[in-house]
């Protein structure tokens, strides 16, 4: 109640307007609201995520397809050159970089283990 | 055998423990936090606007951004300022967003309340509502919040100069205002 406004004391006169409101469907609103919110940020998010996927594909599948086609070739050129004959044939798993890398890791591997009695690999 | 979840204690849990629990992403904290402070948060904006329904939605905003932004909060018992700094940033927006702070620096041209009978069912909010945006911001922040008047420059982007002068101009035409209605409240009742 507010009276004598002549001499009004503002400070009181504001204290006595500020009345407690009832808050159960605002509170509900805004809870309500923070769900919403948080689903919005995981939609946006995903769709983010693809689209940028989607960029990166269109981007950088060619080059690595391209790369990878380069590394395959490299690995699998003949080391010595034995014809088109059968003994082309035969020995062609093994006339190959890859073949190489592959042998020469195992021996490491088998060196290794009979000089210190561990494994290089678990 | 009933068990009883920590959710059920929240209600008679300390404010800083509950905006504790909030920054970690308890919604039930939140929720609890929301229901003591929706209140003052609610006040703080009609007093500001006027128009309950207004209030209401502002009140919604900022108490939606306390749940975006507590993470931000560095000390927990600083919440009542930052909720209060929160608030004063979402009416300032708005204001902004309705082209009231144009011009806001500039003390001549203010709107100057009727000296007419301002009728029987004027309250606080009617009397504020006379008084131009920014000198009720002003006038609110100081007399309802006990703002200081640095902290009111500081929160609305004012010259102090301009802060103290709305103040004193606010408080003055108020007062006017108030006293009017009380003439006629005294004229009615004889």
């Amino acid at each position: 109640m507010m009276t004598k406004y002549r001499e009004p004391d503002l400070h009181s006169l504001f204290d006595q307007a500020n009345r407690e409101l009832e808050g159960e469907r605002i509170t509900a609103r805004v809870v309500a609201q923070t769900r919403t919110r948080v689903m919005t940020r995981a939609v946006l998010a995903l769709v983010v995520m693809l689209l940028s996927l989607l960029v990166a594909w269109q981007l950088l599948a060619l080059p690595l397809l391209e790369f990878a086609v380069l590394v395959s070739q490299l690995l699998t050129n003949p080391l010595v050159d034995l014809g088109e004959g059968w003994v082309a044939l035969a020995f062609l798993p093994v006339n190959n970089l890859a073949s190489l890398l592959v042998l020469s890791t195992k021996g490491v591997l088998i060196a290794w283990k009979k000089l210190t009695g561990s494994s290089l690999v678990r | 055998m009933v068990v009883s979840k920590a959710q059920d204690y929240y209600p008679e849990c300390p404010e800083p423990f509950l905006v504790s629990l909030a920054r970690t992403g308890d919604r039930s904290a939140f929720e609890e936090l929301v229901s003591r402070r929706q209140s003052g948060v609610r006040n703080l904006m009609r007093r500001f606007c006027n128009d309950n329904a207004l209030a209401d939605d502002l009140a919604q905003q900022v108490l939606l951004k306390v749940w975006l932004n507590l993470r931000q909060l560095k000390k927990v018992s600083a919440f009542s300022g930052w909720l209060r700094k929160l608030a004063v940033n979402v009416w300032l927006h708005h204001l902004r967003k309705n082209d009231a702070l144009r011009g806001a620096s500039e003390i001549i041209g203010t709107e100057r309340p009727s000296r007419e009978s301002p009728g029987v069912g004027m309250d606080l909010d009617r009397a504020l509502a006379t008084l131009a945006p920014t000198l009720r911001t002003c006038v609110v922040l100081s007399y309802s919040e006990g703002m200081s008047h640095r902290e009111i420059a500081a929160a609305t982007g004012l010259p102090l100069g301009t802060v103290k002068t709305h103040i004193r101009n606010g408080a003055q035409q108020l007062q006017e205002v108030l006293a009017a209605y009380d003439e006629q409240k005294e004229l009615d009742a004889s």
